[in-house]
């Protein structure tokens, strides 16, 4: 495993931040490089989550 | 390596680390010496000590990676000498023998356990989050959740026409659990 180095969260940063939040915590990322656009992972995110919605409903 | 990323992102960090790097034109030790002094914090498993199926020889990098990062906070400016630092490895006191020169230091042990992972990363960030920062949420919490991620994962990986979890490029891997976490912890709480 190489390390990964973190860094808090903080204003004026060039982190991509989603909107939303996690548990009242912002989930953001350093840009880096993507095989997959932006759009692609939040078609496949959502319609992941949508097909097993009642497994993650079974896991609350 | 995946379980550290996914529970620093669950904590609010953007994590970082030698994967970020591609360019040929670069020399990678310098690029990660300036990634490690960018970082107030960082976090280094040296549990990976087994030998290599092809060559047979171990590799040094997560070492090397870690005695830059002590160097930088033992004499470097002053703003590196503040810099915290997490030492990982699968069991306790092995480094004794692998990497005596940090012995008497406190590194954490995982037993190469997802879990004890995230529970390793969370709890160590909550207790350097900055001073009157809001308590970062439970490592049970995350755990339970990056096993609901898991459960979503092939499902995720097929929709990007990818074969197994694996092939799943580590910046993309960032870009899925910053935007599945709060779809999952939404999806759960409308089932409460």
């Amino acid at each position: 495993m190489s390390p990964s180095k973190t860094k808090p969260a903080k204003p004026g940063r060039s982190l991509v931040k989603t909107g939303a939040t996690y548990r009242g915590v912002r989930v953001q990322v350093t840009p880096g490089r993507t095989r997959f656009t932006l759009e692609q992972i939040k078609k496949a995110v959502e319609a992941a989550v949508v097909k097993n919605a009642d497994a993650l409903a079974r896991k609350a | 390596m995946r379980a550290a990323c996914f529970a620093i992102l669950a904590c609010g960090y953007a994590p970082r680390c030698a994967l970020d790097y591609n360019d040929s034109g670069v020399v990678r030790f310098t690029e990660i010496v300036k990634m490690i002094a960018e970082c107030d914090l960082s976090i280094h498993d040296i549990s990976r000590v087994e030998l290599d199926k092809d060559s047979h020889l171990p590799r040094f990098n997560m070492p090397l990676e870690l005695g830059a990062d002590l160097g930088l906070r033992l004499e470097g400016p002053a703003r590196q000498r503040r810099r915290k630092t997490l030492i990982l490895d699968a069991e306790a006191h092995r480094y004794d023998k692998t990497l005596s020169d940090i012995s008497g230091m406190d590194i954490e042990a995982h037993g190469n356990d997802a879990e004890q992972i995230i529970r390793r990363v969370r709890d160590w960030l909550n207790a350097n989050r900055e001073v009157d920062s809001q308590i970062l949420p439970g490592a049970s919490a995350i755990c339970d959740d990056y096993e609901a991620y898991l459960e979503i994962a092939p499902d995720i990986v097929a929709g990007l026409r990818l074969d197994p979890h694996d092939d799943l490029p580590h910046g993309d891997y960032l870009h899925v659990v910053q935007i599945a976490l709060p779809r999952i912890e939404a999806a759960r709480a409308g089932a409460r």
